[in-house]
């Protein structure tokens, strides 16, 4: 589990100062273009079989990521490797071959699926793409990704709208799964479904996971659902990785104010147990950002060294990462550990 | 099937006036033009000096013109020429339309050439761009139908255009990409039926319209060269004879206003079907 | 209005008036709702979207409605504002509100309370307000409506004023910009704000006030909320579908399932003991940091949210529930009862059930 930082077996995927910026500008040409740097060179790894959780506000870039990955949009610079072979400057027919690798859960299940298509068309499409021949067969192979996604095969005759969203986050995992892939990119997979039917989806994609052998992206700003499904987590701000460590280390000791910040902030359901609001101010605009660290403005220990320096990824303990100039300080106090363990009544 | 499934499906939700109506009149105007040829023997072209400008009567059902022609099957075989017309022109529009609209909204560069010269054809008003080409390429049933399309396949563009710029960014799309779906087929099977509603809405008023631009070319004697029987040039003959002989204005004038009601009446009635702000059905 | 005969089992509580009062424990209340009714024509005839629901809002209380989507907790704020789009309808019940019923009145006596005495905080910042108007005047123009004697500069005096208690710095220069110009923190707040810009509102309803809001700014917000609401002594129903936000902010807490209310109560009890299989389920089905381990599934309620066209017959988590039995569940819509002072349960088993116990705390 927390083999994250030594190499042995081969990762899945392997992302190295990946950087995609936007430009947005004017649509006049003499107007100045703002680049919105979405994703500013990032760099993790991710085993075969775990699960990597992505975490942050909107706007920190983890859907261009998650993007990126998919080859859904090409990256400035960096590189991205998926199984050891690099996919950012692929042949057309590497390309292919590669892309089954990843498959993709989206968030919303309501607009992910096709609405004039028939959930047997939407899942045939995976095969005819594999190049699964005949029909019948095609099918048959329909018939068990639903069944294998707990739904009743019966189902591919019906058109999405027919469907609750929980049965049709089902369905999107079906056409996930259905390429057989090594890893699936898992962008808030719950967060537009009713509370009651998160955690049975919760529930398939881990039991996908330990039946499959398949790999996490994780992509969620619900700390405790990370908490519950991820090995290692990486917290983004604004393009960049903050802080990157294993789970368990994670959530019993985060070492960026920003992550710290985050967990106090995500309210608790138990209203004995109140949080205050961690951190004032919002994300810091593209324009102001300058040279030093991103999360500066808001941070309640920044000096005048984090105005003036963007602080680097630094290893801190074993296989913990923290990108933060005060990082020595930032262990918890014995009072702030009130976040870390559910207190008893 | 992929084209007709959600049209078909809405079309069941909501039946509404207009839609019926306008759908019924085109239907008897066609099934007519179909059948009067079969129940009676009809012939637009036969001469009967003896029978000139009669009026309606049991054997000449709406009468004869100047030559002793029977004006009931010169109705009836101008409806087949009308409808043809009309009907190649839309085809044409709806094809070519649907491919550049499409390629307009995904290559700037495609955009960019063809926006501009939907634009320069857009700026001219309709009926004199379509009088100025067919007196450049001279009176003829072909030469009307790329008239009509030319005028009309600037708005199929735009309005495929704006469906395909808008959806391709969208979910369902993105995710059949991910599992590895060529392009053609994603804008065939994912895109492109998302644009089915509004283009119907479009090419039911460019039919409409085509009927107009062929009856108002055939009357200035830009259409069709006579004696073929199209509304358009029956007018025209009528001219002479409207104190004498009103029923040869009348029967084509009708016809071309209720074949060109009928149409609008099935746009109308499709776009206040397919209008998301009209729907405001809760999903119970 | 026409008043349409509940349920047999509804009419031990709906209709008994003294009963109805003592339910909540609210001694004063702001906002009485009695057996009200909404319904919406569907194909296969109506549908009741809120099918009797009896609930009291106490003076300077939060009370926490929770539910999922479709579950009716919007269609209730707008019942108490007389907003139900239509073709949907009241169709029976009471509104009580400083005296008055306001299913009672018609347009020109709504509006007054409208805004002035109800104000209402909707989920999306962006689209409640208008992004062609500073917000200045998006403001000033509530106090128009309801202030009329006022002038401008005492309107914008009183309009920076708010924007500085909802914690907007460079107040009266945030009044000349547009929304679009704001993060959606600050919008949030000068939606707020504009809620509150009568200085005389008894009852705020905020629908989802921080669902799309980013956890930081969700904190922020929900301080503020409760700051405001204990300054000026409002009451505050407060919808969501976010059990967190719940413990973190509400008094009381009433839970909805298709168009009942299933469960109320004070929310350390809600928390600690809650009563109906419903609110056990979604309190054990919460992944939480510590507790369970990692990895391990989660106790999930199985099947799916009904669609109020076709809810089962009896309690209608009937079918989603561990504990149903065939001869009581189904047979008869179970009745809101009083489990303890200020507890109320809908549901037939309630006594039998073993005691609520979330698993044990897992420590590294």
């Amino acid at each position: 589990m927390n083999s994250f930082a030594t190499a042995d077996p081969e990762p899945i995927l392997e992302v190295k100062d990946l950087v995609k910026h936007f430009a947005s500008s004017g649509s006049w040409s003499w107007q100045q273009r703002r680049k919105t740097r979405a994703v500013d060179g990032i760099s993790f790894k991710l085993l075969p079989g775990s699960t990597l959780a992505l975490v942050g506000e909107s706007g920190c870039g983890k859907s261009t990521t998650a993007k990126l990955i998919l080859q859904l949009l090409e990256p400035d610079s960096g590189d991205i490797r998926l199984c050891g072979e690099s996919v950012t400057k692929p042949k057309k027919n590497a390309l292919r071959r590669l892309r089954r690798n990843v498959q993709m859960v989206f968030q919303d299940p309501y607009a992910s699926l096709t609405p004039h298509l028939k959930i047997g068309a939407i899942l045939r499409e995976p095969f005819l793409v594999k190049g699964v021949r005949p029909r019948y067969e095609i099918n048959e192979r329909v018939r068990f990704v639903l069944t294998a996604v707990g739904l009743d095969p019966n189902i591919a005759q019906r058109f999405p709208h027919e469907l609750s969203g929980g049965q049709r986050q089902r369905v999107g995992i079906a056409r996930a799964i259905a390429g057989e892939p090594r890893l699936i990119v898992c962008d808030e997979p719950v967060s537009a479904l009713d509370v009651s039917i998160r955690s049975q989806i919760i529930n398939l994609l881990l039991d996908l996971q330990k039946s499959c052998g398949l790999s996490f992206l994780f992509i969620s700003h619900d700390l405790d659902l990370v908490a519950h499904v991820s090995d290692v987590v990486a917290v983004m701000y604004l393009g960049k990785i903050v802080e990157q460590a294993p789970a368990a280390t994670f959530f019993a000791q985060p070492r960026h104010p920003y992550s710290q910040a985050l967990l106090a902030s995500s309210p608790i359901p138990d209203p004995r147990r109140r949080t205050k609001p961690a951190i004032r101010g919002e994300i810091m605009a593209g324009t102001e950002l300058g040279a030093g660290c991103r999360f500066r403005n808001r941070c309640p220990l920044a000096v005048s060294l984090c105005a003036a320096a963007e602080p680097e990824l630094q290893t801190i303990t074993e296989s913990h990462e923290v990108a933060c100039h005060r990082a020595d300080e930032t262990a918890y106090t014995h009072e702030a550990s009130q976040f870390q363990t559910h207190a008893n009544k | 099937m992929i084209i007709s499934m959600p049209f078909l499906s809405i079309w069941f939700r909501r039946t509404n006036a207009m839609l019926i109506t306008g759908s019924f009149m085109l239907l008897l105007l066609l099934a007519g033009s179909i059948i009067a040829p079969l129940l009676f023997a009809l012939d637009p072209l036969a001469i009967d000096a003896t029978r000139k400008l009669e009026a309606p009567s049991a054997t000449y059902l709406l009468g004869t013109d100047e030559f002793g022609r029977d004006t009931f099957a010169r109705i009836v075989y101008g409806a087949h020429v009308s409808l043809r017309v009309a009907f190649a022109a839309t085809a044409l529009t709806a094809v070519v339309g649907i491919i550049l609209g499409t390629v307009s909204g995904q290559s700037r560069l495609a955009d960019a050439i063809i926006g501009r010269i939907s634009d320069s054809l857009l700026v001219f008003p309709g009926f004199v761009l379509a009088i100025m080409i067919l007196a450049a390429i001279g009176p003829a049933e072909i030469n009307v139908v790329l008239a009509v399309f030319l005028l009309y396949v600037p708005r199929v563009i735009r309005t495929v255009r704006a469906s395909v710029i808008e959806f391709i960014t969208a979910d369902f799309v993105q995710a059949a990409r991910s599992v590895g779906i060529g392009n053609f087929r994603l804008l065939a099977v994912h895109v492109l039926p998302n644009a089915t509603g509004p283009v119907m809405v479009q090419l039911s008023f460019g039919f409409a319209w085509a009927i107009l631009v062929e009856a108002g070319l055939s009357f200035l004697g830009l259409g069709l060269p006579p004696p073929s029987p199209s509304w358009g040039n029956m007018i025209s003959d009528a001219r002479e004879f409207i104190r004498t002989a009103p029923w040869l204005m009348f029967a084509p004038g009708a016809m071309i206003s209720l074949a060109v009601l009928s149409l609008n009446l099935i746009g109308d009635g499709l776009r206040d079907m397919l209008d998301p702000r009209l729907q405001n059905k809760i999903n119970l | 209005m026409k008043h349409v005969a509940p349920i047999p089992a509804e009419s031990q509580t709906g209709t008994s008036g003294s009963g109805t009062t003592a339910f909540h424990g609210a001694a004063e209340p702001a906002l009485e709702i009695r057996g009200l009714q909404v319904r919406f024509p569907s194909d296969q005839g109506p549908v009741s979207v809120i099918d009797g629901i009896d609930l009291s809002i106490a003076k300077g209380e939060i009370l926490g409605l929770v539910g999922e989507s479709g579950c009716g907790k919007t269609m209730l704020a707008r019942s108490i504002l007389r907003l139900i789009p239509p073709p949907g309808r009241v169709t029976g019940g009471k509104i009580m509100f400083d005296g008055v019923d306001l299913l009672g009145l018609n347009h020109e006596r709504m509006r007054p309370i409208r805004g002035d005495k109800i104000a209402i905080v909707l989920q999306e910042p962006m689209t409640s307000l208008n992004p062609a108007l500073r917000i200045g005047d998006q403001i000033t123009e509530v106090l128009k409506a309801h202030r009329p004697l006022l002038s401008q500069a005492e309107r914008n005096a009183l309009a920076s004023d708010l924007l500085e208690q909802v914690g907007i710095q460079m107040a009266s220069q945030r009044l000349t910009q547009y929304p679009h110009e704001l993060s959606g923190g600050i919008r949030q707040r000068v939606v707020i704000a504009m809620a509150l810009v009568c200085g005389d509102v008894r009852l705020l309803i905020a629908d989802e006030p921080t669902t799309a809001l980013d956890v930081t700014i969700q904190a922020q917000i929900l301080e503020l909320f409760t700051r405001l609401q204990a300054e000026r002594r409002m009451a505050v129903l407060l919808i969501t579908h976010d059990l967190g936000v719940i413990a973190q902010t509400a008094h009381r807490v009433a839970v909805m399932y298709a168009g009942r209310i299933v469960e109320i109560a004070e929310v350390n009890q809600l928390f600690d003991s809650p009563r109906h299989p419903y609110t056990r389920g979604l309190l054990l089905s919460l992944p939480r940091r510590g507790v369970g381990l990692p990895k391990s599934q989660l106790p999930a309620i199985a099947g799916s949210v009904p669609k109020l066209s076709n809810l089962p017959s009896g309690c209608s988590f009937y079918d989603r529930c561990p504990h149903h039995l065939e001869d009581r569940c189904q047979v008869s819509v179970p009745a809101l009862e009083e489990t303890r002072p200020g507890s109320w349960v809908r549901c037939h088993r309630w006594r039998e059930l073993p005691a609520f116990e979330l698993p044990a705390d897992v420590k590294p």
